[in-house]
């Protein structure tokens, strides 16, 4: 039944967002809508899916509820990537993707290389090191585009997220094989499920179970670094929303894995085009995600700094 | 009494003479502004203007994009167009500071509270920056200068007739395009096209592509290295537009040409006009 739910409230953020737009819609002309908004669907789905099932993955690997892939500096890590690639003057999206990548997965060891003193990663520890590498790089994402003179709009989209991609049918046909490895990067995080359930409970008994944690920790690093650096190569890097969503489903579904990983796909899908739906229609220009989803995030994360940690 | 009212009128008649000598006096009094020894530009058409006037020599410091003509180059660096160094231009000691609304209010109050001369330009129009020459003229020392180099721009300057629908695609990501309240508006008046967002208030407006599809532009400039004319035209959903049908996409104008309130406008607008006349 919850699929049920989850499923109508992506199918009903999905048709607001594609019937909504300045040129209004009406079935003579399906032109734009098909062409402009549908693509503009996709990578809210896209987006907001991967960003939630990465962040349930990472709170429940590192037994961390603070922890997604801003907070822990992957997203800013991975914007880096794809300012260093814009400043070299790249516009093929694989070498975009490539540099996004790279930056994300030296961030993320970056990071847990700092949180780790004396052998032990403490959850505290974990953030603040993330917050400090994120503003390092976003430091670094300004220095780039300074370098490459481009106007500050463009930093600012980049840090803080967009959906609107401006495609041509080359690239989008990247994206849609983006969007499948995506899927196969999301499949390769669920089959972790019943590993990650164990972690988040108990460490110790992992380790007599047989689950070799440093071997588990190093795959899904590689694999949600891979899947950030898709995301933000597309989007930019979005924040809150990988925070939030997890711990919303956990909430209304309990705390295995098993559910909360697909279900966060959903929710964080839906949460996104929300979210973009308010960035197009709260100002007259388009806003920045981020300002839309921090807004309504930073609430929560000060609920969970006092209830949860 | 007759004899009484004469010398009353006579007072009266000496009093205004009086007035109108201390008004003169006191408008002599007043500090003529001297010719400006040490000059700081920190805008690129301003430093550009400058070297148009002969006033180079003069000029002591500009902004790292101040990069035309290339001598300017070598001018000491105050620091970049949105961000320049109070403290570098101080050191200086400029008798004049040229600087721009609304991205240098800050600096320009500092220096204003400094009791340093400011020239703010501004020109929202073509004729208005043709104005701001023959003023800089007369500040730098060089009115016949600034009044020649004016009149000859103006003669060259396309009148600007037609009404073409025009887009004009500053960057891509965010979608960026100029508004009405641009000076670019005006150049693509008067190079014969009417700007697709004129009627948008913002100077540098964000857009969605589905504005762009539905105003249907004859004529497409992309001023910024993001895309290349091939991908314009390959863009998901921009097939219906008139310009993208017709082949006319343009990529190869120099956007400095276009951006510059300076001397060089003159070619950008004959470059836009060439452009779009060819419909």
């Amino acid at each position: 039944m919850s699929w049920f739910w989850l499923f109508l409230l992506l199918a009903l953020a999905m048709t607001i967002s594609f019937l909504l737009g300045p040129t209004g819609f009406s079935l003579a002309s399906l032109q734009i809508p098909i062409m402009i908004r549908l693509p503009r669907v996709l990578a809210g789905v896209f987006a907001g899916g991967i960003l939630s099932s990465v962040g349930a993955t990472l709170q429940g690997l590192l037994q961390n509820p603070l922890v997604d892939p801003y907070t822990l500096g992957i997203a800013s890590g991975a914007a880096f990537g794809t300012s260093l690639a814009l400043l070299f003057g790249t516009k093929t999206n694989i070498l975009v993707f490539l540099f996004s990548f790279a930056s994300a997965l030296i961030t993320i060891i970056f990071v847990y290389g700092i949180a780790r003193i004396k052998g032990r990663i403490t959850k505290t520890g974990l953030v603040l090191a993330g917050v400090i590498v994120s503003f390092f790089f976003s430091s670094l994402v300004m220095l780039t585009m300074v370098f490459s003179r481009k106007p500050l709009t463009q930093t600012l989209y980049l840090l803080l997220g967009h959906l609107g991609i401006v495609f041509t049918a080359q690239n989008f046909v990247l994206f849609i094989i983006a969007l499948l490895l995506a899927m196969g990067g999301f499949c390769y995080l669920f089959s972790y499920w019943r590993t990650l359930d164990i972690l988040s409970t108990n460490e110790e008994a992992a380790a007599s179970l047989g689950i070799d944690t440093k071997k588990v920790t190093q795959e899904i690093f590689i694999v949600t670094s891979l899947l950030v650096g898709l995301v933000v190569s597309f989007t930019g890097a979005i924040s809150f929303i990988g925070l939030i969503i997890p711990h919303i489903v956990r909430l209304i579904f309990g705390p295995t894995h098993r559910r909360l990983l697909p279900y966060s796909f959903l929710l964080g899908s839906s949460g996104l085009l929300i979210a973009d739906i308010l960035a197009r229609t709260l100002a007259p220009i388009e806003l920045p995600l981020s300002i839309v989803t921090a807004l309504l995030g930073v609430p929560f994360f000060i609920y969970l700094l006092k209830t949860k940690l | 009494m007759k004899q009484l009212y004469y010398t009353h009128h006579f007072a009266l008649q000496n009093l205004l003479i009086l007035f109108l000598l201390i008004s003169w006096l006191a408008s002599c009094s007043q500090p003529t502004l001297v010719t400006p020894k040490r000059v700081v530009s920190l805008v690129p058409s301003i430093t550009e203007i400058i070297f148009a006037l002969g006033c180079e020599a003069n000029l002591v410091g500009n902004t790292v994009y101040c990069d035309y003509p290339p001598e300017a180059q070598k001018i000491y660096k105050v620091g970049d167009f949105s961000n320049p160094s109070l403290e570098k231009i101080l050191a200086l000691k400029p008798d004049i500071v040229f600087a721009t609304m609304p991205e240098q209010k800050i600096i320009i109050e500092r220096l204003k509270e400094l009791k340093i001369r400011v020239f703010i330009s501004q020109p929202i129009t073509i004729d208005s920056m043709f104005q701001e020459i023959r003023t800089i003229g007369k500040i730098l020392g060089r009115p016949e200068r600034g009044e020649s180099l004016a009149t000859t721009l103006a003669k060259a300057c396309p009148a600007g007739l037609g009404d073409i629908p025009v887009y004009l695609e500053i960057a891509q990501t965010p979608l960026m395009t100029v508004g009405g309240s641009s000076f670019i508006n005006d150049v693509i008046s008067r190079a014969g096209g009417k700007n697709i967002f004129a009627d948008v208030s913002q100077e540098y407006p964000i857009i969605d592509q589905e504005e762009v599809i539905k105003r249907n532009p004859a004529v497409i400039f992309i001023l910024h290295p993001q895309a290349k004319k091939e991908e314009v035209k390959k863009r998901l959903g921009w097939q219906e537009i008139a310009a993208i049908k017709n082949n006319k996409v343009y990529d190869d104008v120099n956007p400095d040409l276009i951006f510059r309130p300076g001397p060089r406008i003159v070619q950008g607008i004959s470059a836009l006009a060439m452009r779009i006349k060819n419909n």
